[in-house]
């Protein structure tokens, strides 16, 4: 049997337009940040879906829907990464380092045992290219948190590359 | 040597570039009560709790919309009545019988529509009663008019472009309905939405604004049909002293809608949520400061703020350029009306 979903016709909203918009501008960017914190593709598209809804339930309060939805997308990869870290915590998953691992594995180990905040910190920085306020913004955290968390995460990668 | 934060931006991209984003704008905007989703199962009970859920949030849905009560009779065939039909056409709670036995026709008549069968309003009462009689609560809430009636039907496998078939044959003029459907490729749930508002009155001010927009676009060369037109109070802003009034008109073409609104109001000074774009003879223009990408204007005049929404695929969009042309036009024919 095939899954079904149904639904009614919904109410006409003045800007909807405006939304629709804002979905396909920020779509992109948000579930590929998403999925370089998450590591998986149905998981990023999951956490930023769930975002976008939430924004979108808000829409006329909220004033700067950007922002908004930056912390309400970290804050599903957040959850989902403690869930994760539980879950490995049981299974006692010890992570794969073999000595001839590409540089690009090794960054990739590095990053993923970052403490969440380190790691999302770096990815706002590096891929999203976001500025020190942007990330304490989304990670609501004061500013001057962010740099010493983007260093520590560096110095661990300097560390894994030397 | 490469500092590891080049080597760091240049692992991410690659990495980022991994994701492969799936965009469904109908799935987060639709009604989010009535949004399930779901995994196969075989599990029948699973299943029959899931429908008893469906059917119970579209009927609370349902219940809230103010509507008139149709006669309208699809056709049913109960008999070869499909319970796991893969799409459904909702009529809008106030399609008329015509718009209804229309619809049913133009699907009977696609080669790629299959097991097709209508639902009354009156039978989706009693199959509502047969799930929820014994919930008094729900059941007094229901009443017979406020459920829609439905078509259901399987797409033919392999029809590829079932979206466009189907889309096509709701034509964006007529108000009728929403179609939830299965993608027979894939299997993924997908949203049709066929649905066009009828041209409403809305207040004398509204319709001014209405045809205000129509003329600016007629003389921008755009063939627009006006989808709504409404007047309501504005929010209150923290430092407006005089309640203000908004009026909003939105036009299609088809695949695109502009959306044009009046907020008459004293206070026009632009906050640090806007961005200076640059100034027009009607006023300084204006976009959210982080919205900057947005086919989204406003223009600052006296005694009012008008703003202009457009969307549409990127190739089709309209360039910031003519929504400047558009909202200057608009706003001077709002000035002088």
């Amino acid at each position: 049997m095939k899954p079904t979903t149904e639904t009614t016709v919904e109410p006409q909203r003045p800007w909807a337009a405006e939304f629709a918009l804002f979905y396909a501008h920020e779509l992109d960017g948000q579930v590929r940040r998403a999925f370089l914190l998450v590591g998986s593709n149905e998981a990023a598209n999951d956490v930023v879906h769930d975002a976008f809804v939430a924004v979108y339930r808000r829409w006329g309060e909220i004033e700067r829907p950007g922002p908004y939805l930056n912390r309400v997308v970290l804050n599903g990869c957040r959850d989902l990464a403690r869930r994760r870290r539980r879950t490995e915590r049981l299974l006692a998953v010890t992570a794969a380092t073999g000595e001839a691992a590409e540089i690009s594995d090794r960054l990739d180990d590095v990053l993923e045992r970052l403490p969440f905040n380190q790691r999302a910190a770096i990815v706002l920085r590096f891929y999203g290219q976001l500025s020190v306020v942007e990330i304490a913004d989304a990670l609501d955290c004061p500013p001057g948190s962010v740099g010493p968390w983007i260093d520590r995460g560096l110095k661990k990668m300097r560390k894994a590359l030397s | 040597m490469i500092d590891v934060e080049d080597q760091l931006a240049q692992h991410l991209a690659r990495k980022a570039a991994e994701a492969t984003p799936r965009s469904d704008l109908d799935a987060v905007t639709t009604q989010p009560a009535l949004i399930l989703r779901l995994t196969p199962t075989t599990h029948v009970g699973a299943q029959r709790r899931v429908r008893l859920v469906a059917v119970a949030a579209s009927a609370i849905m349902v219940a809230t919309v103010a509507v008139v009560v149709v006669r309208a009779n699809p056709k049913p065939n109960v008999t070869a009545a499909r319970p796991d039909s893969t799409c459904t056409v909702f009529m809008r709670a106030d399609a008329s019988e015509d718009q209804t036995a229309a619809i049913g026709e133009q699907l009977r008549q696609r080669t790629e529509v299959t097991h097709l069968y209508g639902v009354t309003k009156a039978q989706a009462y009693l199959e509502f009663l047969k799930l929820f009689g014994d919930r008094e609560d729900l059941a007094r809430s229901v009443t017979a008019d406020v459920l829609p009636a439905s078509w259901k039907f399987d797409l033919a496998p392999n029809t590829d472009t079932a979206r466009a078939q189907i889309s096509s044959l709701l034509a964006p003029d007529v108000s009728i309905a929403q179609a939830r459907c299965l993608d027979p490729v894939t299997g993924e749930p997908i949203t049709i939405v066929a649905s066009r508002n009828p041209p409403q009155p809305g207040s004398p001010a509204a319709q001014q604004l209405a045809d205000i927009g129509r003329d600016g676009a007629t003389s921008m060369g755009w063939s627009l049909t006006l989808l709504n037109a409404s007047e309501k109070p504005a929010p209150p802003a923290a430092s407006e002293q005089t309640p203000s009034q908004m009026l909003m008109a939105a036009f299609t073409d088809g695949p695109r809608t502009l959306t044009v609104t009046i907020n008459v109001t004293n206070n026009t000074a632009p906050d640090s949520a806007f961005k200076f774009v640059h100034q027009t003879a009607r006023g300084p223009l204006y976009q959210l400061a982080d919205r900057g990408s947005f086919r989204s204007l406003y223009l600052f005049g006296q005694g009012f703020v008008a703003n202009v929404t457009s969307d549409g695929r990127d190739d089709q969009a309209r360039t910031l350029a003519e929504l400047t042309e558009f909202i200057t036009s608009v706003s001077q024919r709002w000035i002088d009306r």
